[in-house]
């Protein structure tokens, strides 16, 4: 070994680094993770439109700032209950419009997540509406 | 400062600075892939943003960030040891083609269909395949030294450097190339 990969060996962190596995759950998670990322970003739209600081939120919503805050870097495994109490909180519509744009087509949204859509870049059939999208998981 | 394994055969190290309890490299993921410290990077760097960009929604600047953080993240996961790291690393200054003992390097995203990378990892080169990061940075400006958050990256990358000078971390020879090469400039 040379002097560099030595010197580098011989002052080794006392704990291992633990990106490999915090990479690997990312990978292993992505397939829900991409809906927290939607929920996140809605609300962060929300409360910046309605000027509602992160301590606000969490009197609304009834819990810490802390969970507020954890809630907002976007990775939370959200349960059904948080995410409407998000919606009722902030008054806004979160299942519906995340299954909207999950089918991947609404021309009428100018601000369409592309992160959303699984089919590849490609449109879904163009000729079903909406509001039948959304109808079918009523 | 320590330094913590990142790839299992040792060909990728990162510091873990005094103080803190994460290396830079996880450390520089975790923010990547942080919504609300994404959005407020994005709104504190509006201005750059739109003007060499041409993104004005914040929004959009975060789940781009997120995307292209996902994808050279499984490219790092994904390296096999048959993979040269000599390919994943490129010179930092643009204008430097000869190699040099600890010289300062970079990493970038695959970018979007919209645009090049703003994503980087900064590392130093220990020899031919192996190196050391340093940090990491979104970078919206064509100079490091435009912004605070980028100068900052290179104060690391020196300062690293010269810690591992300091504890005759080269060889004389490489040495004598990075005088002669700074004395250049």
């Amino acid at each position: 070994m040379s002097r560099a990969i030595d010197f580098l060996e011989a002052h080794q962190s006392p704990t291992p680094s633990h990106w490999q596995e915090e990479a690997q759950w990312r990978r292993d998670n992505e397939y829900w993770l991409k809906y927290s990322r939607y929920i996140t970003i809605e609300v962060l739209r929300a409360m910046d439109e309605q000027s509602v600081t992160q301590a606000e939120l969490a009197r609304r919503m009834g819990c810490t700032q802390q969970y507020i805050s954890n809630l907002l870097k976007g990775s939370s495994n959200m349960t059904l209950e948080t995410i409407a109490r998000l919606e009722n909180s902030l008054n806004i519509d979160l299942i519906k419009s995340a299954l909207t744009y999950v089918a991947g087509y609404n021309k009428t949204v100018s601000r369409r997540p592309q992160y959303l859509n699984d089919s590849g870049g490609k449109e879904l059939n163009p000729n079903i509406k909406t509001s039948e999208l959304v109808e079918g998981y009523k | 400062m320590t330094f913590d394994k990142i790839l299992e055969d040792k060909r990728l190290r990162a510091v873990r600075y005094e103080g803190e309890k994460d290396n830079c490299f996880n450390a520089v993921f975790s923010s990547w892939y942080n919504m609300n410290w994404l959005k407020s990077f994005f709104e504190e760097n509006i201005t750059d943003l739109s003007s060499f960009f041409h993104i004005t929604d914040v929004y959009e600047a975060v789940m781009e960030t997120i995307e292209e953080a996902t994808r050279l993240e499984c490219l790092m996961l994904d390296i096999s040891p048959s993979v040269n790291l000599d390919m994943l690393f490129k010179h930092l200054e643009n204008n430097r083609f000869s190699e040099m003992s600890l010289s300062k390097e970079k990493a970038y995203g695959d970018g979007s269909f919209r645009h090049p990378s703003w994503l980087r990892i900064y590392a130093i080169k220990i020899e031919p395949g192996v190196y050391l990061v340093t940090g990491g940075a979104i970078k919206l400006t064509h100079e490091m030294r435009e912004r605070s958050h980028t100068l900052a990256e290179l104060a690391k990358m020196e300062r690293v450097r010269n810690y591992l000078l300091d504890n005759g971390v080269f060889d004389l020879e490489s040495f004598n190339d990075y005088i002669e090469y700074e004395q250049g400039n």
